[in-house]
C-alpha cells in the first residue's frame, strides 16, 4: 500500500513537471510577445517643423508623431481613440500626423493622402483626414476614388478648382514622400506608427492605455520647470 | 501486453517536434490575443493571415486549436514513455494526420484564399507535416490486432 501511494506520487510529479515546463514555455513566449512590442528605443528620424500637419498644442512641450496610411485598417481603428485623446489633451499635447502610405498593399492610400494634402493647402486637413477615415471602407475598394475624394470636398466647402489642381501636384505629393521617407528613416515597418517624445512606442492596446502613456509623458516634463500649470 | 521493439529515439524525435510546434502555435495565440489592434505592415503578411476569416474556427482562433493539439501530442507520448504503454503512443502518431490535413488547408488558403503568407503559421506546417511524415512512415504499423484506430476527420 505504502509502495502504491509512492509510486503514485512519482508518477504523478512526472506529469506535474512537464506541465511546469510547458507553463514555463508559456510564459516565456508571453514575455517574448510582451518586450518584442518593446525593443530598442527607435528615434524619430526627423524633427517636427511648421511643415508637418499638427493638431493640439503646437507650443506643448509633448509631442506625439503617428505615422499612417489612411486606407489602413487599424489606422481608422486608432482614429476615434486619437480624436478623444485630442479632445483631452489638446491643450497639452501637439499631435502630428505624418503619411506612410503602404502602395504596395492599399490601392488608394496615396490618392487619400493627396486629398488630404490638398484640403490642407486650403486649411482644411484634419476635417479631410476625419472624413476619410469615418468613410474607410467606402472608398478602400474603388478602382478610383477620385471622384469620392472631390465629393468630400465638396461638402468641407472647399474651393474645387483648386482641390483638384493641388491633389496630384508636384508639392502635396513630396510633402507625403518627404513624410513616407522620414518613415522608413526612423525604421518603421508599418502603421500606425507613434513616436512620443521622439522615440517609438509600443502601441496602446486601448484609449485608457494611450491616455495613460502620454499622461506619464506629460508629468515627466512637469517635473522641469515649465509655463504649462 | 507484448510490446513492439521501436526505436527509442523516436518517442523524444516526436516530442522535440511538438514542442516546437507547440511554441509556435502558442506564440501565434498569444499575439492574437494580446493585440486588439492589428497593425499594416509593410514587410508582413501575417496580420493578413491571422485577422482573416480563416483564422478563426467557430469563434476560436486557428492558433489556439494548434497550441492544444500540440499539446494532446506532447502529453499523450508524455504519459506513453511515463507508463510505458506503447499503445497510446501508436494512437498519438495516428492522430498526427489531423495536423497535417489542417496544415494542407491552411496552406492553401493562404496561397490561394488570402493570397499572403505567414512565416509563423508556415513552421507549425512545417513541424505538423514533419511529425506526419515520421509518424505515417518511419513508425512501425500497429503489432497486434487490439490496436485501434482513432477516428481522424
Amino acid at each position: 500500500m505504502e509502495y502504491q501511494t509512492k509510486n503514485l506520487l512519482v508518477r504523478l510529479s512526472y506529469y506535474l513537471i512537464a506541465l511546469a515546463v510547458l507553463a514555463l514555455l508559456v510564459f516565456g513566449i508571453y514575455s517574448a510577445v510582451k518586450s518584442s512590442e518593446l525593443t530598442v528605443p527607435v528615434p524619430l528620424a526627423s524633427v517636427v517643423t511648421n511643415n508637418d500637419w499638427q493638431k493640439g498644442n503646437q507650443e506643448a512641450s509633448v509631442t506625439l508623431v503617428e505615422y499612417a496610411d489612411f486606407q489602413c485598417p487599424a489606422c481608422g481603428q486608432f482614429d476615434p481613440l486619437l480624436a478623444q485623446l485630442i479632445s483631452v489633451y489638446g491643450d497639452r499635447v501637439d499631435f502630428v500626423y505624418r503619411n506612410f502610405p503602404l502602395r504596395e498593399k492599399h490601392a488608394n492610400a496615396e490618392a487619400a493622402a493627396e486629398a488630404a494634402g490638398a484640403a490642407g493647402l486650403q486649411g482644411k486637413f484634419w476635417e479631410m483626414h476625419n472624413v476619410l477615415y469615418a468613410n474607410q471602407t467606402s472608398w478602400q475598394d474603388l478602382a478610383d476614388p477620385k471622384v469620392t475624394f472631390q465629393g468630400y470636398a465638396k461638402s468641407l466647402g472647399l474651393d474645387m478648382d483648386k482641390f483638384n489642381a493641388d491633389s496630384g501636384s508636384v508639392a502635396v505629393r513630396d510633402r507625403i514622400e518627404a513624410d513616407y521617407r522620414s518613415g522608413l528613416a526612423a525604421g518603421i515597418d508599418g502603421t500606425p506608427t507613434f513616436f512620443l517624445q521622439g522615440v517609438k512606442i509600443a502601441n496602446p492596446a486601448s484609449y485608457n492605455a494611450f491616455a495613460a502613456v502620454i499622461e506619464s509623458a506629460l508629468a515627466k516634463t512637469a517635473q522641469a520647470p515649465t509655463t504649462t500649470p | 501486453m507484448s510490446l513492439t521493439p521501436t526505436k527509442p529515439w523516436f518517442p523524444f524525435v516526436f516530442i522535440v517536434l511538438a514542442v516546437l510546434g507547440f511554441s509556435d502555435a502558442t506564440w501565434l495565440a498569444i499575439k492574437h490575443f494580446t493585440q486588439t489592434i492589428v497593425p499594416c505592415s509593410l514587410t508582413h503578411g501575417c496580420e493578413l493571415v491571422t485577422t482573416s476569416q480563416y483564422s478563426l474556427i467557430l469563434g476560436i482562433p486557428v492558433a489556439l486549436l494548434g497550441s492544444l493539439y500540440y499539446f494532446t501530442l506532447i502529453f499523450g507520448t508524455i504519459i506513453s514513455l511515463e507508463s510505458k504503454k506503447e499503445r497510446i503512443f501508436r494512437l498519438i502518431t495516428r492522430f498526427s494526420l489531423a495536423g497535417f490535413l489542417m496544415s494542407l488547408w491552411f496552406l492553401f488558403a493562404q496561397i490561394f484564399l488570402i493570397h499572403a503568407i505567414c512565416q509563423w503559421c508556415l513552421g507549425s506546417a512545417i513541424t505538423s507535416t514533419l511529425l506526419f511524415v515520421l509518424s505515417y512512415f518511419f513508425y512501425p504499423k500497429a503489432a497486434t490486432k487490439v490496436v485501434s484506430e482513432p477516428e481522424v476527420l
